[in-house]
């Protein structure tokens, strides 16, 4: 429980920070703007779900191609390669695509979409990974570099679920209590370090105030 | 069932490999980003330098100009009403017309002296903007009579940011004093145009011309200087010309909405 309180001030405090960047002027962050919107109203779409011991996990289904619309976006607005661009967009589409026909077709938004999201981290662990290694030159050191830790959240996340969902379904046929156990080991704090490194990624858009301004 | 042995066996090489994969591209990213900003500051320091050389060349141009219009007109006008005054007899018949002709020398001198203060206290380039500042040098030019020098633009609003309008503004000084001086030009057109980001300036002379295959070592290093300045502020240049057919400089400079460098 203290955890999943931890989790929820994490996200909220990530939705206030966009908030602050976008009005800033940093419109490229609207994307994780949206994403962080939707993460905090399907989490709470399914901790009343939880609550209330109703069917929840059909919000899952649709928000893995969502969440995937909005982290291509934000990888897509800082490629300048036109190639590039229209490779993500066109992954963006495909995925949809497929997630959506998964959804329907083989889970009937029944169960936790594990195909889905393991599909969808490996496509992120590559564009986090292009990203990273196409960050443009500034005068800032790479710790002060919004992108490098927002791309690292999303590649510790997305990369340990992919791992994590690799192995998930054999482990549940085998061992529907393991399965659940690494569950809670790995999703939960792999969740509050996404949250974090968001954070500290929003933190580094802000403008310290000089000691001259104080003044 | 897996067993618990095998289960946290299979977790271990799970995360190790994970973790050897994470760490390779963040030490992938740190070196590529290393990289990437020891060019980028080496660049700017480059750009700064070549900004500064241009400042430095547009204030001795200024001060070249005083000098010259200290010299040559205000001087010239001042001696002649000195010669006026001193040559004045009073009870001479022609007294009054020179009196009156000191005057209109006085009046011309202040005209004079109104125009100079102007051209001084507007000698920051970057805030009379591009196209005045190129105007105003046309203007000038053209009063020497050396040649005649037009200036043709297709958007009269164009601004620049202070960096572009000042290295810009020197290329262009250069080069038409290059082709006054060299060229023995009796036309000078210059032609500035702004077309999806890029900028085009030509300067265009219809004077004796050159092999640009046949300089000599030691020879055109203006020109030479000129070209560099341009490739550091990301630009292309161009120079066309022949024995007896003129000569054509072409800059193309990018012009996207941010700078080059931001300061």
């Amino acid at each position: 429980m203290i955890l999943y309180s931890i989790y929820f001030f994490l996200i909220s405090v990530a939705l206030l920070l966009s908030i602050i960047v976008v009005r800033q002027g940093n419109k490229r962050f609207i994307s994780i703007l949206f994403l962080l919107v939707a993460t905090l109203s399907v989490e709470i779409l399914a901790g009343v779900g939880y609550w209330l011991h109703r069917e929840f996990v059909w919000a899952y289904h649709l928000y893995s191609p969502i969440e995937y619309l909005f982290i291509a976006t934000f990888v897509l607005t800082s490629t300048h390669n036109r190639t590039t661009k229209n490779l993500i967009a066109f992954s963006v589409l495909l995925y949809m695509l497929f997630s959506i026909s998964l959804s329907v077709f083989v889970y009937h938004f029944l169960g936790m979409p594990g195909i889905n999201i393991g599909v969808e981290s490996l496509l992120i662990f590559s564009l986090c990974t292009y990203r990273l290694f196409n960050l443009e030159a500034t005068d800032k050191p790479i710790f002060l570099v919004a992108d490098f830790w927002i791309c690292i959240g999303f590649l510790l996340f997305f990369g340990g679920c992919s791992f994590f969902f690799a192995v998930y379904t054999p482990l549940f046929k085998t061992s529907v209590i393991s399965a659940l156990s690494l569950f809670g080991t790995i999703a939960m704090p792999l969740n509050l370090l996404l949250y974090s490194l968001i954070i500290i990624g929003l933190l580094c858009l802000i403008p310290k105030r000089n000691s001259a301004s104080q003044l | 069932m897996f067993d618990p042995q095998e289960e946290l066996r299979f977790a271990i090489v799970i995360v190790t490999l994970f973790s050897i994969l994470l760490v390779s591209i963040i030490i992938t990213t740190a070196v590529l980003y290393y990289n990437r900003n020891r060019k980028y500051l080496s660049e700017k320091a480059r750009f700064t330098q070549t900004l500064l050389q241009a400042k430095i060349e547009i204030k001795e141009q200024t001060l070249n100009h005083l000098a010259r219009e200290l010299h040559d007109n205000l001087g010239q006008t001042a001696s002649l009403i000195k010669i006026h005054l001193n040559t004045l007899d009073t009870g001479s018949p022609q007294a009054p017309q020179k009196i009156e002709h000191a005057k209109e020398l006085i009046k011309q001198l202040i005209v004079d002296l109104k125009a100079l203060s102007m051209s001084l206290s507007s000698h920051s380039v970057a805030q009379l903007g591009i196209v005045s500042a190129i105007e105003r040098e046309v203007k000038k030019l053209n009063k020497f009579e050396h040649a005649v020098v037009s200036f043709h633009i297709h958007d009269k609003a164009l601004v620049l940011d202070e960096n572009t309008t000042i290295i810009l503004y020197r290329m262009v000084q250069e080069t038409l004093h290059n082709a006054i001086k060299h060229s023995q030009a009796s036309r000078i057109a210059i032609f500035l145009k702004v077309a999806e980001n890029i900028l085009t300036l030509k300067i265009q002379d219809n004077g004796v011309g050159f092999d640009p295959d046949k300089i000599k070592p030691g020879e055109g290093m203006g020109l030479y200087h000129l070209q560099e300045r341009v490739k550091q502020i990301q630009g292309r240049s161009w120079i066309n010309s022949a024995p007896h057919a003129g000569t054509t400089v072409t800059f193309e400079l990018p012009i996207a909405h941010e700078p080059p460098f931001r300061h």
